[in-house]
Formats: C-alpha cells, sequence, structure tokens
C-alpha cells in the first residue's frame, strides 16, 4: 500500500499528444477565417489592404508558435488523490482535480480528433468555469480509455477505501486491459491492480444489487426518434445561414442569378418557406443520426457511461448519484406517438448540453426502466396544478408579444397586417396546454415538476441536491394569492434552474417549509 | 418554527438609500441628456417637434420616478435574515423574490465595496453557492464584515451528495 503511494507520488510528467499543436494552431487560424478571406479571394476592394496581406503570414506564424509553446508546457500528472495540470506559457498555472470531487469523466473525439486517431478528455467538478476544469485535449484514445478508467476507480475507491492488500496476487493476474499505451507501460503496477480493483468492486455491486446492464439503441429507432425530433433553432439557424452565406460569400452577380432562378421556380414566397423547412427537417434529421446514432448506455448500478456520434464520439461517465436531476422531455410530436426522451442533468461545464439518458423511449416502459436506472428517483403522480385564476398569466405574454407584432404589421403592411392576429390561432391552445400541464409533486425526499413551453417537460429532483429554493409574485399576483418557485440545482456556470410559471401561494408555501425542515431536521439530529 | 416568522427581517443601512438614489440619477441623467440633446437638434434643424417632445416628457418622467420613488420602494422591498440553519433574502420591486439558502450549501462569502458604496461607508456581502451568488449590498463596512464571518462560521463544509 505505502509502497504504491509513494510509487505514485513521484510525478511522471504525462504530455499531450503532438497533434494539439495542430489542433490549437487550427483554432487560431479558424479566428483568422475572415480575415484571410479578405485577403487571399478579393472579395472586397483590396486596394487598401496591403497592409493585411503583410500581417497574415505574421499572424499564422504567432499562431504556430504559441501553439506550440503551449503544448510544451503543458503536462499533467496522477497523484494517488488527484490529477495535477500544469499549463501556461507566461503565466504558469496549475491546477488540482481531485479524484474524491469529480462529478463526471467525459471522452469525446470530435471529427478531426477520429481522422487523428486521438481524444479528448474532460474532468468536470462543481462550479466548474466555462471552459471545463480539466480538460486534455488530445491524448490517444488507448491513453483517454484507460485514463478514464483510472479516474473512476479512482473516485469510486476514494469513498470505499476497502482495498486489497494482496498485491503479490494482483500483480500476478493477467491484465483485461489488451491495448498497451505508455501509460501503463510507465505505470503497470498501479494500472492493473486498480483497474482490477474496479472489476472486483463492479462484481461486488452485481451481486448486490442490479446487475451490470448494457443498452443499445438499434438504428431503426434512432432514424425514428430523429424524424419525430424538429429542430426548430436548427431550421432558422440554417436558413439565416443559407441567406448570409449567398449573400457574403457568393459573388453578386451568381447571387443575382441564383435569386432570379428561385423566383422564376418558386414565384411566391410561401413555396421557398416550405422548401426551407423541409430541407432544415431533412438537414436535422441527418444531424441526429450522426449524433446519436450508435447510443449505448452501460450501467453497473455505481457508476453510469453514456456514449453515442457516428461521426463525432462522445462518451459521459459519471456516478450514479452525483445526477443531479432528471428531464423527461415530450416533444409535440412524440407526446402524441406516446415517446419521450429522458435527459439528465449532471455537473458539467457545456452549458447547452444535457447529459441523454435515453433519446426515445415509450413511454409505457419509461416508469419501470427509469426506477432501474436510477434507483433514486421515484416516478410520482402530480399532485398539484396551476390554480383556474392563474390562467390569464399564461396568456399575457402571448397578447402582450402577438398584439406587439399585430399593431407593427398594421402600421408597416397596413390592413394585412390584421392577418397576424392568426397568430392567437397557435399560441392560446399552447398557453392553454401549458397552463393544464403545470404542477408538481412534493413527496419524501424528491420534487416533480411538470411544465410546458412547446414540449412538456418532467423534471426529477432530489431535496438534498436543490441548492436554493426561490419564490417569486408581482403585486398583482400576491393580491391574487398566487406564486411562482424556482429551483436552483449544482450545475454549470451560475448554477441550473428549474422554475413554474404560476401556482398557489399555499401549495408553493408547502414545498418552502418543506425544503426548509431539511435543516430543522439536521438540527434536530445533531 | 411560530417563533422565527415572528422574527423581524433584517434591513439594509439607511445610507444605502442614497446610494440606490445616486445609481438612479447616473443611469437616467443619460436618457435625460440624450432626449434633450434630440430637443435642441429638432429645434436646430427644424424637424418634426411633436417626438423630440414626447421623449424629454417621457425622459423626465422616468427621471423622477427612478430618482424619487424607485429607490426608497427598493430600499423598503429589501431584507433578509440569517437563521442558524439557513438565510433568506427578500428583494424586487415588482417581481418580489424570496429565496432560501441553506446553510449547508453556501461555498464561501465575501465582502466587496465599491467606489459609490465606499463613499457611504458601505459594502456588500456576497454569499456563493454552487448554483450561484446571493449579494447583500449596502451594510456599514463593519456590519459586512461581520455579517461574512458570522455566516462562514454557520456553513460547514458537507459533502451533500451522499
Amino acid at each position: 500500500m505505502n509502497d504504491q503511494d509513494n510509487i505514485q507520488h513521484s510525478p511522471t510528467r504525462y504530455k499531450l499528444h503532438p497533434a494539439q499543436i495542430l489542433l490549437s494552431w487550427l483554432e487560431v487560424i479558424k479566428a483568422l477565417i475572415p480575415l484571410i478571406i479578405i485577403v487571399y479571394l478579393d472579395i472586397r476592394d483590396s486596394a487598401q489592404l496591403e497592409v493585411y496581406h503583410a500581417i497574415l503570414p505574421g499572424f499564422l506564424l504567432l499562431g504556430l508558435l504559441t501553439s506550440y509553446l503551449s503544448w510544451q508546457r503543458f503536462y499533467y500528472v496522477l497523484e494517488h488523490d488527484r490529477v495535477r495540470i500544469h499549463k501556461g506559457i507566461l503565466f504558469r498555472e496549475e491546477r488540482n482535480l481531485y479524484y474524491s470531487r469529480i462529478h463526471s469523466v467525459n471522452v469525446e473525439q470530435p471529427l478531426l480528433h477520429r481522422l487523428l486517431g486521438i481524444a479528448r478528455i474532460k474532468i468536470e467538478m462543481p462550479g466548474g468555469k466555462s471552459e471545463g476544469d480539466g480538460v486534455l485535449k488530445a491524448i490517444t484514445l488507448a491513453t483517454a480509455t484507460e485514463l478514464e478508467q483510472w479516474i473512476r476507480s479512482q473516485s469510486s475507491s476514494m469513498k470505499q477505501k476497502q482495498e486489497g492488500k494482496e498485491e503479490g496476487q494482483v500483480q500476478q493476474e493477467p491484465r483485461n486491459d489488451a491495448p498497451p499505451s505508455h501509460l501503463a507501460l510507465e505505470q503497470p503496477p498501479i494500472f492493473s491492480r486498480d483497474v482490477i480493483d474496479n472489476k472486483r468492486e463492479q462484481e461486488h455491486d452485481a451481486t448486490k444489487q442490479t446487475a451490470a446492464y448494457t443498452y443499445k439503441l438499434p438504428l431503426s429507432e434512432v432514424l425514428f426518434a430523429s424524424i419525430t425530433t424538429v429542430n426548430i433553432g436548427l431550421v432558422i439557424t440554417f436558413i439565416l445561414g443559407v441567406i448570409s452565406f449567398a449573400d457574403d460569400i457568393l459573388p453578386a452577380s451568381l447571387y443575382d442569378r441564383i435569386v432570379s432562378v428561385i423566383q422564376v421556380i418558386f414565384p411566391t414566397w410561401w413555396g421557398i418557406v416550405i422548401v426551407g423547412v423541409i430541407a432544415a427537417w431533412a438537414l436535422s434529421t441527418v444531424l441526429y443520426i450522426l449524433k446519436y446514432g450508435g447510443f449505448q448506455l452501460e450501467s453497473d448500478g455505481n457508476q453510469m457511461s453514456i456514449s453515442y456520434g457516428l461521426l463525432e464520439k462522445k462518451k459521459h461517465v459519471f456516478r450514479i448519484k452525483r445526477v443531479q436531476a432528471v428531464v423527461v422531455k415530450e416533444g409535440v410530436l412524440r407526446q402524441v406517438l406516446g415517446y419521450a426522451e429522458v435527459g439528465l442533468h449532471v455537473v458539467s461545464s457545456n452549458k447547452n448540453e444535457t447529459v441523454v439518458l435515453h433519446p426515445f423511449i415509450r413511454k409505457q416502459v419509461l416508469r419501470g426502466w427509469l426506477s432501474e436506472r436510477l434507483p433514486q428517483f421515484h416516478w410520482v403522480e402530480r399532485d398539484k396544478r396551476s390554480p383556474k385564476r392563474a390562467i390569464w398569466s399564461f396568456f399575457k405574454w402571448d397578447i402582450f408579444i402577438n398584439g406587439l407584432l399585430t399593431a407593427a404589421a398594421v402600421w408597416y403592411f397596413g390592413m394585412v397586417g390584421w392577418w397576424v392576429l392568426l397568430l392567437f390561432v397557435v399560441t392560446v391552445p399552447l398557453s392553454y396546454m401549458s397552463h393544464s400541464d403545470e404542477g408538481f409533486t412534493c413527496r419524501d425526499e424528491q420534487l416533480t415538476i411538470w411544465k410546458r413551453d412547446l414540449a412538456r417537460y418532467t423534471i426529477f429532483a432530489r431535496r438534498k441536491q436543490m441548492v436554493t429554493f426561490q419564490k417569486i409574485a408581482t403585486p398583482i399576483q400576491k393580491k391574487m394569492r398566487l406564486q411562482r418557485m424556482k429551483v436552483k440545482l449544482m450545475g454549470d456556470v451560475g448554477g441550473t434552474s428549474f422554475n413554474t410559471q404560476c401556482l398557489d401561494e399555499q401549495d408553493v408555501e408547502v414545498v418552502w417549509n418543506w425544503f426548509r425542515r431539511d435543516q430543522q431536521e439536521k438540527q434536530q439530529q445533531k | 418554527m411560530i417563533e422565527r416568522e415572528n422574527q423581524p427581517m433584517r434591513m439594509l443601512h439607511k445610507n444605502m438609500l442614497d446610494v440606490f438614489r445616486w445609481r438612479s440619477i447616473f443611469s437616467t441623467s443619460l436618457l435625460l441628456l440624450g432626449a434633450i440633446a434630440y430637443f435642441i437638434c429638432a429645434y436646430m434643424w427644424s424637424w418634426l417637434m411633436w417626438p423630440a417632445i414626447t421623449a424629454c416628457i417621457i425622459a423626465v418622467l422616468l427621471f423622477v420616478l427612478y430618482v424619487f420613488i424607485w429607490p426608497k420602494l427598493e430600499y423598503q422591498y429589501f431584507s433578509f435574515i440569517v437563521h442558524e440553519e439557513e438565510m433568506e433574502i427578500k428583494q424586487g420591486v415588482w417581481f418580489r423574490s424570496h429565496v432560501l439558502i441553506p446553510m449547508t450549501k453556501v461555498q464561501h462569502v465575501e465582502t466587496e465595496t465599491g467606489p459609490l458604496l465606499r463613499k457611504f461607508g458601505l459594502a456588500s456581502t456576497m454569499i456563493v453557492t454552487a448554483a450561484g451568488t446571493h449579494k447583500i449590498s449596502g451594510l456599514l463596512q463593519k456590519e459586512a464584515d461581520e455579517l461574512k464571518s458570522y455566516i462562514g462560521t454557520l456553513a460547514r463544509v458537507v459533502d451533500t451528495d451522499e
């Protein structure tokens, strides 16, 4: 034991894969793309741009130099209780990531990394910075897998300090991981011991609670899921992107010709919109398949590992107990078909991405499946609803925004503008539905929130993981004894929050006291 | 519990009223200046007068509202209380929020003071949790430091995941 620790204390410095130089240089180039386009494609009048011709190569060389230096300075050390990362050219930085505080480990392979046969590993800590606390941007895939396993075993053996002392025996055991990497070669005793330790732990867990579980989503399901997902954001960015690309990049004559051709094919703008929507939908289908294809979930009752992606591979590994919240999302189309997407909130540096536990699951089997995967969360029925008198607060934004739009349209287009009032046909049922879908259940250790914007969400959160609880009301709402609640969880920068729109004051008060009761009980126990 | 409810919430220091007022003056005077400049331009180059006049009236009204009325409300609706196991902060004039922060979730406490606050001898205490920072701005510097160390002793570091 002690010998092992001593070995680990001797710092072995690992460097990133040299491809990192290329990668960070590419990033510099990416930032310079507008400049490059201006200088070399001579789109705009470049008579006055001679200065840039001289500057650009200089910038590129400087970028290469800094890329090299930052690679040169970067190294990480695996200690027995933490990962130490050193970096920085002018300002040297040392970062310590303690295994016991790690919330999740993600192995990612963006396209370029995949082509180069390398991977990126992200170690997520609570209260992390936007860029992630511990990111090793380029290491070989074999190293990444082993590192991930090493961190995983370390963080779980940190908890259960019951490591066996039969070291001799362990060293004789054959190693299970075939891929030889520089990590394994330089530190064979540590690695093998811990990997085997981890295996043993898994077996122990398997007999005790849930058997190891693996789930692969068949491609047909992914296809089905992709068709039922209409990513509105993507559609809009796609259309805007095409327009701005055409406007900026294409020469004016070509652009005009394309526009006239389009106008011949589609005499009205309706045609363009419809084709645009279909194209964007097809694109979103393809992107969805590329993103979630090969979806695989593995769980041993203690750790969970989720991997997906056809072109860009991603793998999240986290402890099941550190899941902050579960979000079941049913899009309009999916709700009709009886399917849902299950997402998890795990502490992560990526604000926009929740971990997807299951991209496409039948609502009927969801309940049982979820309680097997995440036993700490309980499926419950909705107890409290938003009261009838609260309905105005769901309509107020509709009326306000639609009214404004109509006014603008009438002012600008004249009588035709009144057609904008048709928006109400869409928004009124939606608002009505978000009123009737809103509610919560507060039982035992868990707060469950139901709400809807376009899709319907069911959010499960545990009391112990709630950081703050907030109730909000405007004076008018207060007079009507209505209140809004907002729960904050540990999450990405600034925390993850869930809020309801409008509920009965007394109901919210119950949750307030429930959240506070926790503290009182603790006091009594002490 | 009943005793607790009766405990009065603590208000900010009286000087904070002036700070709120000065902040409002800084922000709205820009608006006012813009409106006046617009009015002068409109007068000099004989543009349409009524938009300039309405802009001026709106700016003056906002100035009066934000300088003479709003600071009082802001002051009136900010209060907080620190219990042994949790703390509460009430704030907001229109959206009245009431937040509950358990002491076990407090990561660390800081004090901070800017030029305006310092002029009135005030400081802010910031309570940092894993899900964001809460700010109690407008206590005497000594009080802010006391509050900081008081919350600091109440907030013990506990691993709350398990």
